[in-house]
């Protein structure tokens, strides 16, 4: 496959994943052949990896609402998809984690201490989002480029993502822990 | 509501930049994400005011309307 077609299946993978979470079904993308024949004559560019991972987490869709439809007319069996859903997301969480460990010097050195500084705000309100030339968060930490602003929220829309589906599989009273970090 | 926030502040970066940044578009999908999947009933529907702001500004609102309507938020739930 050439580079130009690679590059044409990594767009799809953003709407796919959005028809993914509106249908709450997975996307014929994240099959595994879809992440791997595809790809067989031209090995994936880094931006492929977390693309493939993006794709595998609408996965954990069916889980958790067969976990939610069991939840009390089966317990047991509530119980068994939770802990395959828990599974399923902490795997998928940890390919992430790893893949950003390994490229985060690269897309946005800054990431953590932005990140620190975004914990201690979180005053993030609509009104700094819409005055002009001011971005609140982001200032002592600029970023490199607008595309390396672009990579760094789209691990946090991954994270976002994969907690939400842990989240789900907790206690309520243990969920908030999660919920708070999301 | 970290994710949340700190995806909404790439936004805001790349809108300083103005609009020929090159990722503007792109920036649609992770505001997306946080309209769907925040568990902030707040932060959603910030995001959904910047991503229609976004949209009126480039001509994209057709495409941004289609996203935040408060009908998907049905995932969180």
């Amino acid at each position: 496959m050439s580079s130009e077609t690679s590059n044409e299946i990594s767009m799809l993978t953003d709407s796919k994943f959005t028809t993914s979470l509106i249908a709450d079904e997975p996307s014929v993308l994240s099959s595994d052949t879809w992440c791997t024949v595809p790809f067989s004559q031209t090995s994936k560019t880094v931006l492929g990896k977390p693309v493939d991972i993006l794709l595998q987490l609408p996965t954990c869709l069916p889980l958790r609402n067969l976990m939610r439809k069991y939840a009390y007319s089966n317990p047991p069996k509530a119980g068994f998809l939770k802990r395959q859903l828990k599974i399923t997301a902490k795997r998928l969480l940890s390919r992430l984690d790893d893949f950003w460990q390994q490229h985060k010097e690269d897309i946005d050195p800054d990431y953590d201490q932005r990140l620190q500084q975004t914990l201690c705000a979180s005053t993030f309100t609509s009104e700094d989002w819409f005055a002009p030339h001011h971005v609140p968060c982001a200032d002592p930490f600029p970023f490199q480029s607008a595309a390396d602003a672009y990579l760094a929220s789209m691990y946090d829309a991954r994270r976002l993502t994969v907690l939400g589906f842990l989240a789900s599989t907790l206690q309520e009273q243990a969920g908030i822990v999660i919920i708070e970090t999301l | 509501m970290i994710h949340g926030t700190s995806i909404l502040a790439s936004a805001a970066y790349c809108e300083t930049l103005g609009a020929l940044n090159g990722v503007n578009f792109s920036m649609l999908f992770p505001i997306k994400v946080v309209c769907l999947l925040s568990p902030s009933e707040e932060q959603r529907t910030m995001a959904r005011e910047v991503l229609l702001k976004l949209g009126e500004e480039r001509g994209l609102v057709d495409i941004c309307q289609v996203a935040a309507p408060s009908y998907l938020d049905r995932s969180h739930e």
